[in-house]
């Protein structure tokens, strides 16, 4: 019972929020400025079904998907194994930990310029690298805490068990930093995705990607366009969420945690 | 009791004399009239604006400008709609397009430039012809931009579409160079002064000027908001007659405004003089071109058809042609 009031409450807070929209948007009675929900939805429809310019919605979301994808599994790829070097070898931290504070503050789009002067910026590749910094160093630094966090009473049973270290970075040290590390991929996800919209500015192919969409709906002056590339830009983000929960819900049912969070 | 009444009586009259000296002094100098000034970021198309600030014409005319520098049109077209500014020099397109669409009620002018867009293509593309662009990835702004539209003419004058090309926006001019530069767009549709930039930097070369594929084709206006207008019709005289001026001071004074084009737009001087030579400084408000202009965006799709139902009326009511006579 308490599950099924859960599911319908879910869906107060959007119902409220397109109330208060439509109010608004009577309010300011300019569509120019804000258009209608109504209005936006049947462009909504009007651009998945017919698009426009010659491109879908559909097409727009599937290349911003690519790029985000591609920023984040290379994010993904080097900072897992990073910050498990750098959470377990004390050296290894000391040694990289200066460098990775200064650049961590550097916000991912300050990178931008400097992108355009290396690689261009219309290429897939400058879009995944504002992606990748965006999604890298809550990765990194999830890992780092993970692998830092292990028990020490499970160390010292594996060594005790006779277990060389190898092993014990493997078996013990990686499933126990898990939980860390996938609150770091969510966390990255999401700031990823956030970059997305300013990778788009700076040119892509055929005009595809929700956020080359949006700048193009203001150059031609139809809000409805930008309006549905957000609210396209929040779903997806939501749905990358639900799928990250959901993986993390499957895989570590075990901890205890992670069960009471979810409501296991 | 009577001293202090004489006393009373006298200062009544010592401050009468002096406020009545102080009303009656003519003012020193006239009280300047405020105009918000928008236009382009380094954009040699409206190198008017700079000579005119330069030169203090401006000031001479008992105009302070206040100039809000936008980095494309269609930001320009916000700041008219947010009341920001109350003239601009901006494109014609971002002017047409946002105009009809969200009806922000500007009026043309008059013309600020004619042409001075060209296809700009890597060195070392193998491109020599228009015909060499098929399946080739070309920067532009943005859809219906004058760039756009020059790029597809120029692509069916040799029998080509646009599904034979990669387009690549939305661009910004130095992102057309960045991109350039490193190859990942094959080629771009710029305006001055990132075309002769192209060039003189050793990596760019001009495939087509604007002037082969669409000769006088409209560029950049000065436009106004129509409330501006209608409030002061003085200044906006004034700020044309100093538009004029200007275009005409840049036509007959070439070498001196290279110099000014340098300032301006922090381009090299090589690159200005080049840049100079593809832009048709001009002042007469261009309706031919700009009603040419809208008929392609109608079918493309970008102007909303039930936003212009008669083409003729819109251009009629999007033009004020009367200050530009004036002058002239």
């Amino acid at each position: 019972m308490p599950i099924k009031i859960e599911k319908t409450t879910k869906w107060v807070s959007p119902v409220i929020a397109i109330f208060l929209w439509e109010i608004l948007a009577i309010l300011i009675s300019d569509p120019s400025i804000l258009p209608y929900p109504l209005e936006t939805f049947k462009f909504w429809y009007k651009l998945a079904v017919e698009g426009y310019m010659g491109n879908t919605l559909f097409q727009h979301t599937t290349m911003s998907l690519i790029r985000v994808l591609l920023g984040f599994t290379m994010a993904s790829i080097i900072a897992i194994p990073m910050g498990i070097i750098m959470g377990w070898i004390r050296y290894a931290e000391s040694a990289l930990g200066t460098i990775i504070e200064t650049l961590r503050p550097i916000p991912p789009l300050a990178w931008i310029p400097l992108v355009l002067l290396w690689f261009g910026g219309t290429s897939i590749l400058s879009q995944a690298i504002i992606i990748f910094i965006g999604a890298f160093f809550p990765i990194l630094l999830n890992t780092i805490s993970g692998v830092k966090s292990t028990p020490k009473i499970l160390v010292e049973a594996a060594y005790t068990l006779g277990t060389n270290e190898k092993e014990l970075v493997r078996k013990v040290v990686i499933p126990s930093s898990l939980p860390y590390v996938i609150t770091g991929l969510r966390i990255g996800l999401g700031i990823g995705w956030m970059c997305l919209v300013a990778a788009e500015f700076m040119g892509v192919k055929n005009g595809l990607g929700l956020g080359a969409m949006m700048i193009f709906f203001h150059g031609a002056g139809i809000p409805e366009g930008i309006i549905v590339g957000m609210l396209m830009i929040g779903i997806i983000g939501l749905i990358m969420n639900e799928i990250v929960i959901f993986v993390e819900k499957r895989t570590l049912v075990w901890r205890e945690e992670v069960g009471l969070r979810l409501g296991v | 009791m009577r001293r202090s009444v004489k006393g009373f009586l006298l200062v009544i009259i010592i401050s009468t004399v002096l406020f009545s000296g102080c009303t009656a002094k003519p003012p020193e100098k006239p009280e300047k009239v405020k105009v918000r000034l928008g236009y382009l970021t380094a954009d040699l198309h409206q190198l008017a604006y700079y000579v005119a600030k330069k030169k203090g014409w401006y000031e001479e005319a008992g105009i302070e400008v206040i100039p809000v520098e936008y980095i494309n049109g269609a930001f320009e077209m916000d700041g008219f709609k947010a009341n920001e500014i109350d003239v601009g020099y901006l494109g014609t397109a971002p002017a047409t397009i946002k105009h009809a669409n969200l009806d922000i009620p500007i009026q043309i002018l008059a013309q600020v430039n004619n042409e001075g867009s060209a296809i700009v293509v890597g060195k070392d593309k193998g491109i020599k012809s228009v015909k060499d662009l098929k399946g080739k990835n070309i920067g532009i702004p943005g859809p219906g931009t004058v760039q756009h539209f020059l790029l597809l003419k120029a692509l069916s004058q040799v029998g080509l579409e646009s599904k034979d090309v990669s387009l690549v926006y939305p661009m910004p001019g130095k992102s057309m160079l960045d991109n350039l530069k490193t190859g990942t767009i094959d080629a771009f549709v710029g305006w001055e002064p990132f075309n002769a930039a192209a060039v003189e930097g050793g990596y760019g070369e001009i495939l087509i000027t604007s002037h082969e594929i669409w000769p006088s084709h409209p560029c950049c206006v000065l436009a106004t908001r129509m409330d501006f207008k209608r409030n002061n019709p003085e200044t906006i005289q004034k700020l044309v007659d100093i538009h004029v001026r200007a275009t005409k001071w840049i036509k007959e004074n070439p070498e001196e405004a290279v110099r000014y084009g340098v300032e301006f737009t922090g381009r090299s001087e090589e690159a200005v003089r080049l840049a100079m030579k593809n832009i048709d400084f001009a002042y007469e408000p261009n309706e031919e071109g700009t009603k040419t202009y809208l008929t392609e965006l109608l079918e493309f799709g970008i102007i909303k058809q039930e936003k212009v139902p008669d083409k003729d009326q819109f251009i009629r009511d999007f033009f004020d042609k009367s200050f530009v006579e004036k002058t002239s």
